[in-house]
């Protein structure tokens, strides 16, 4: 050979090597995965059994605590100790606009990503496993009659070196409820500021423990020296809402002259809002955005926070989130200490295996998946028929195939299954029709309804027509395809005939919405941002889920939350009992409201749950950062609606603390 | 000559033409709409019905009517082509070129580097293998470049990911440089850069190697057989000799030609390597304008491609019979 050729082996025997190296890795990993699939089913008991502990443990906290909504005062933080000469670095994962579109500005498309619980504060948090606040701009706040005074801290400055004041709050709730049409406007009269730290809101009802979790968490996010131009823009824009919404919500006509007019100047209140760019968002927190790039956000510490001697870190560093298995890697790797990505049980596996330092621990997502029936058309209009999908589905296996993490219930009732005990005792729930899988008990219910079975096998209106449904569900979520495949396959195996047509999400949300869809699946009763009972069923009563099946009022509605039901204590009105429900303040007389309300959703199936979601949270202890809480603390119920808002609490109060490395 | 010349770039200019009028009416027919996209984002952000937010998106954010005869879109977007204008991104809202100039950097640093390093082994391996038959070299060639021609691109680009980044950590798993570094022409952000370069390339070296090696092994295969090889070997020329200045520079053209259009395609990066690596060149700009419908950042890129393909064949056009006497002959009877 000549030296030429010996180089050139030589070369393709690195390839070579390299390769297979690679190649054998691979191999031995896939090897490694088969042979663990096996040990899969115990550890997969074994964590449920952890998780059932976790579920009891919540249901065990003191009635005291889960059932009185507690004073403002808030729990004291634990103290930490003093900030190490060397701040660490903390690591998650999150979407943002990606350069050159990233903005800074929280009103423009796709607001400022990831960084917002890191940049601004609410007034208060709120956790709601154990409906107690934590303090963050709010000094302290009373009730009065029909307002909420608010007295803001003094020592809370934004990014820009300006002091937070009472105006920031005023613009923010303006421009909240103009530009994203927060709903809290109908319960507000006017916002007060009479002087630079306090804030009266006054209502038009009294402060309610919900209303209060409403308006102190939301984040305050439009300093007023930006937009303060906008605020009065805006208040008059509000003004125009509360009539279409006040006319919306008795079902009446819109005259289109008022809802042109609100358009409009909402449009062109947008427009300009999202005109600002500061480049980097100027917010309030404990960290500013420093650094922004397609793959990468890095935060730095705010050094005049007001708890900025509390906090250890002194960088956060965001990686971009293309997509759950980009996040796996990110997590195989150690390189970022907590994120939730849906993960199925092997890859679970294999991210502890691969990083033992990993955890991994299940939180209610404060959300239900379900099957959702369009009320207006028929066999769905026909309560026999619900109820006999309801035992003809084996909805375990659905949440086997669709999202293994999540939890079952066997009942319709819209409370979330783990606050279920909280909610409703055994003796009320013992009066709940329970909808197990029961196949033969459908096939009763269908006979007794008239409803005949053919010669082919398939199932017969009382008219005599074949019955086929074209099932659908949102395209783009993948465990809710997997789900409805399920469903479908169990469907047909009953005598029903049915086709699964997963629709693009972006068609899908304004199909159900206008009330176009059949059966489909479906989001029920969540709880996210207030971890109340309220949330859940205003969505189903009033929100995007009545307009989705026709049980709300307006134009395509069928006017159900208007309609009087049974109940076992008494006749009762959906519309009255929320209303009830909103205002009242003893914990008790809440749950009694609640009973009702979970009594009629339940016995009449306009959505049957098949999960509630929890989510997976991954989080590295002892690499960057230790001192996660039990998982058995309430502060997790941080989490759903808001990761970074959990993260931020915990690295601020001291909570979790870098490693001491050298 | 010159007419000659004259003659191919009108050509050019007409492939281009056609070219981009027909990405220009399949883009448009891609199913789903950016309009659909932003409407959505925005109704859950401004909290209004979605027949609302699409009519925000459609004055707002889109930059363009859909309701617009299609041909009347065509007319402007030609239009706006011959005043290089390439339209605008609806999704990162800036003119196509700002992103354009902000991802070529990368992908020509990474693409040119890998192609220029994979044609450099291939070339040599395959005209070894060409010349020595009988070596165990070649069916190790040949069965290397098999299995690397049956392995898709992304699994190729995943197995190394996965090792060499996630499992051994020998290597970034993103971006271009350390974030930590502020971009410039000094040593720590240069190694930085050539580090987080290095898996990139070595995915797309140990993908193509073997391609330029057969493609080669064919093309000085037939050389071989060529009398004046025959010649050059009864003379008792060295080996060497015969090697690169008789085999090596006939055998060579045909692939150069592949190369030049590898260099051409090449402004269109490599999207699978580029988002496996979540390497922000022009690749994984085009993988982010197709997920999210980005119709004119599709346009833009697609344009940057047509014209990158078009303009080395045209060079390749010209300057071949310059470097092959027999392409001259014959261009000169025509």
């Amino acid at each position: 050979m000549t030296r030429t050729e010996t180089i050139l082996l030589a070369c393709l025997i690195v390839l070579v090597i390299i390769f297979g190296g690679v190649y054998a890795s691979l191999t031995s990993s896939i090897n490694a995965l088969s042979k663990s699939i096996s040990e899969l089913s115990s550890k997969v008991d074994e964590l449920s059994g952890k998780v059932n502990t976790l579920t009891g443990e919540v249901r065990k906290l003191p009635e005291a605590i889960r059932g009185v909504v507690p004073p403002p005062t808030p729990p004291t933080p634990p103290t930490p100790p003093a900030p190490p000469a060397k701040l660490g670095e903390f690591h998650f994962a999150c979407g943002w606009p990606k350069p050159p579109a990233y903005h800074g500005n929280p009103f423009g498309p796709g607001g400022v990503g990831g960084a917002y619980w890191f940049i601004y504060e609410p007034l208060a948090y709120y956790i709601p496993a154990n409906m107690t606040f934590i303090k963050a701009l709010a000094e302290s706040w009373e009730t009065k009659d029909t307002s909420l005074v608010v007295h803001l801290r003094k020592d809370a400055y934004w990014h820009d070196g300006k002091p937070v004041t009472s105006k920031d709050v005023k613009t923010t709730w303006a421009l909240v409820g103009a530009v994203w049409a927060r709903r809290t406007w109908q319960f507000i009269k006017s916002i007060e500021t009479p002087d630079d730290y306090t804030v009266i809101f006054h209502l038009t009802i009294k402060p309610s423990p919900l209303l209060q979790v409403m308006l102190l968490t939301q984040p305050i996010l439009a300093p007023d020296h930006i937009f303060g131009k906008f605020t009065d823009r805006a208040l008059e824009v509000i003004e125009l809402a509360k009539k279409v919404w006040a006319l919306q919500a008795a079902g009446k006509e819109v005259p289109e002259d008022l809802m042109t007019e609100y358009k409009d100047k909402r449009t062109a209140l947008t427009k300009d809002v999202r005109e600002i760019k500061p480049g980097l968002p100027v917010g309030n927190g404990a960290f500013k955005v420093v650094k922004v790039t397609e793959t990468e956000m890095l935060l730095e510490k705010f050094d005049k926070h007001y708890l900025a001697n509390k906090i250890m870190f002194g960088k956060i560093r965001a990686y971009y989130w293309t997509a759950n298995e980009v996040v796996w890697s990110y997590l195989m790797a150690g390189k970022i200490d907590c994120a939730h990505p849906a993960t199925p049980p092997d890859v679970v596996k294999q991210i502890l295996a691969t990083e033992p330092r990993m955890h991994h621990i299940l939180v209610t997502d404060l959300s239900q998946f379900a099957i959702a029936f369009n009320l207006r058309i028929k066999p769905f209009s026909d309560i026999n028929f619900r109820k006999a999908i309801a035992y003809a589905v084996n909805r375990v296996k659905m949440r086997e195939v669709g999202y293994f993490w999540a939890l079952d219930t066997p009942y319709a009732h819209g409370v979330l299954p783990s606050m279920q005990s909280i909610w409703l005792p055994e003796d009320v729930l013992a009066k709940f029709t329970k909808y197990e899988y029961d196949p033969k008990k459908a096939e009763e219910i269908l006979r007794a309804a008239g409803y005949k079975k053919g010669p082919d096998g398939y199932w017969r209106t009382p008219e005599g027509e074949v019955i086929e449904l074209e099932v659908t569900c949102p395209a783009g979520y993948s465990d809710w395809v997997l789900a409805l495949d399920e469903l479908v396959r169990q469907l047909n195996e009953f005598g029903i005939k049915a086709e699964a047509r997963p629709i693009p999400n972006p068609t899908f949300w304004p199909t159900a919405h206008s009330g176009k869809l059949g059966m489909h699946l479906n989001w029920f009763c969540g709880w996210a941002g207030t971890g109340d009972p309220y949330t859940g069923y205003y969505d189903l009563f009033f929100g995007d889920r009545s307009k989705d099946t026709g049980v709300g009022t307006g134009a395509n509605g069928l006017g159900l939350v208007n309609k009087e039901f049974d109940t076992p204590w008494g006749k009762a009105i959906p519309a009255e009992l929320m209303e009830q429900l909103l205002v009242e303040t003893d914990p008790e007389k809440r749950k009694e409201i609640v009973w009702k309300l979970a009594y009629i959703v339940n016995e009449n199936l306009w959505e049957i749950p098949w999960a509630e979601k929890r989510l997976q949270i991954f989080y590295l202890d002892g690499v960057r950062a230790t001192g996660w809480p039990a998982p058995t603390d309430p502060v997790w119920t941080l989490y759903p609606g808001g990761a970074e808002r959990l993260m931020y609490v915990l690295i601020t109060h001291g909570v979790i603390k870098p490693v001491v490395t050298g | 000559m010159l007419w000659r010349i004259i003659k191919r770039i009108i050509y050019a200019f007409f492939t281009i033409f056609l070219s981009a009028s027909i990405t220009f009416f399949l883009i448009y027919n891609i199913p789903g709409s950016v309009v659909d996209i932003i409407a959505a984002q925005l109704a859950e952000e401004m909290g209004v019905p979605f027949e609302e937010a699409k009519e925000i998106a459609l004055t707002y954010y889109v930059g363009y009517d859909p309701n617009k005869p299609l041909l009347e879109r065509y007319v402007e977007y030609i239009l706006n082509l011959l005043t290089g204008n390439l339209g605008r991104s609806t999704i990162f809202r800036v003119p196509v070129t700002e992103v354009i100039v902000k991802a070529l950097p990368w992908t020509l640093f990474v693409l040119s580097t890998a192609l220029l390093t994979s044609f450099a082994i291939g070339v040599l391996l395959g005209l070894i293998i060409a010349w020595r038959r009988r070596t165990i070299l070649g069916p190790i060639v040949t069965a290397y470049a098999s299995f690397t021609d049956a392995m898709p691109d992304f699994v190729t680009a995943m197995i190394l990911y996965i090792v060499l980044a996630v499992r051994l950590k020998l290597f970034p798993m993103k971006g271009a440089y350390s974030e930590s570094l502020t971009p410039g022409l000094y040593p720590d952000f240069i190694l930085s850069v050539l580090y987080h370069a290095t898996l990139p390339i070595l995915a797309y070296v140990v993908e193509h190697v073997g391609f330029w090696a057969l493609l080669m092994k064919g093309s000085a295969a037939s050389v071989l057989e060529e009398d004046f090889v025959k010649a050059a070997v009864a003379r008792g020329l060295p080996e060497r000799r015969i090697l690169t200045a008789y085999v090596g520079r006939v055998a060579i053209l045909p692939v150069a030609v592949m190369l030049a259009i590898q260099l051409g395609a090449m402004l269109g990066g490599s999207t699978i390597i580029e988002t496996v690596f979540n390497y922000p060149g022009i690749g994984y700009f085009f993988a982010y304008a197709t997920q999210n419908l980005d119709y004119g950042l599709m346009q833009g890129l697609f344009f940057v491609i047509i014209v990158g393909i078009v303009v080395a064949n045209l060079v390749i056009d010209i300057i071949y019979p310059l470097i092959d006497p027999r392409v001259r002959r014959e261009a000169g009877r025509l």
